[in-house]
């Protein structure tokens, strides 16, 4: 959860750019209200009960928390026709994208487009 | 005697490495790049255990011995638990250039958010995280 906090300047730029962040887990949307504002998250927190979005991006942790089928932790930079350009999907629990990685990655499409 | 004190100082010391480069790793967690490359926390821990090798070596005794084997294994433990007890199930993710598949799910505010809404406005940023914290 650590990791939607630090995403202030890839949502500002990402913003700029007619785009934004959004952030998926398999939470209910209660869950995902809470997780919003106690971030203080200025992006959609996606609430993705029934997994079609986690499936479809191939980031399924089945039974990954306490039985419950949750997301791997994922990133996928999406450019303005829709084509994956960039991903991380972590291999351990702890495992997450440098912000200043996804930062310069969506620098380089804005800079295209 | 001065080796005595030596091999006491540097037992504790190798002690003092393994349990702070170890610990450290669960404090730092907000870190991306130290969650991520535990190998500053990992070389921390060698150094403990070299010291503890080395004060076993000097000092001889049953004790510093028994340190330094107990040096090696917290290391060892540290990073079964890191590559073994943490590791996720290996994913299929879709391969950059693709695109991404549409979905429609519910905001924090009760909104319907579609990907193909931003088609065509700007670049998205797509983050799925565990939840369930």
């Amino acid at each position: 959860m650590a990791e939607l906090r630090g995403l202030g300047e890839i949502s500002a730029a990402l913003g700029q750019a007619g785009g934004t962040v959004l952030a998926i887990s398999a939470d209910p949307p209660a869950k995902a209200r809470q997780v919003a504002l106690s971030n203080k998250l200025d992006f959609p927190v996606l609430s993705d009960a029934s997994l079609e979005a986690i499936r479809a991006y191939g980031v399924l942790h089945a039974a990954g928390r306490a039985g419950r089928d949750i997301a791997l932790p994922a990133n996928f930079l999406i450019d303005r026709n829709g084509q994956i350009v960039w991903q991380h999907v972590a291999r351990r629990v702890q495992d997450r994208a440098e912000p200043a990685e996804i930062l310069r990655w969506v620098q380089s499409i804005t800079r295209q487009d | 005697m001065k080796a005595k004190l030596a091999a006491t100082l540097l037992a504790v010391d190798g002690m003092v490495l393994c349990l702070a480069g170890g610990l450290s790793y669960f404090f730092l967690l907000n870190y991306p790049s130290l969650r991520t490359t535990p190998v500053v926390h990992i070389a921390v821990m060698a150094c403990g255990v070299a010291s503890g090798v080395t004060a076993a070596v000097i000092a001889g005794r049953r004790w510093a011995t028994c340190l330094a084997i107990a040096e090696g294994l917290l290391t060892g433990l540290f990073v079964l638990l890191l590559y073994v007890g943490f590791a996720l199930p290996r994913s299929e993710p879709l391969a950059d250039g693709r695109l991404g598949p549409d979905f429609t799910l519910p905001d924090q505010a009760g909104r319907s958010v579609s990907l193909a809404d931003y088609r065509g406005r700007g670049p998205m940023l797509l983050v799925f995280y565990r939840g369930f914290w």
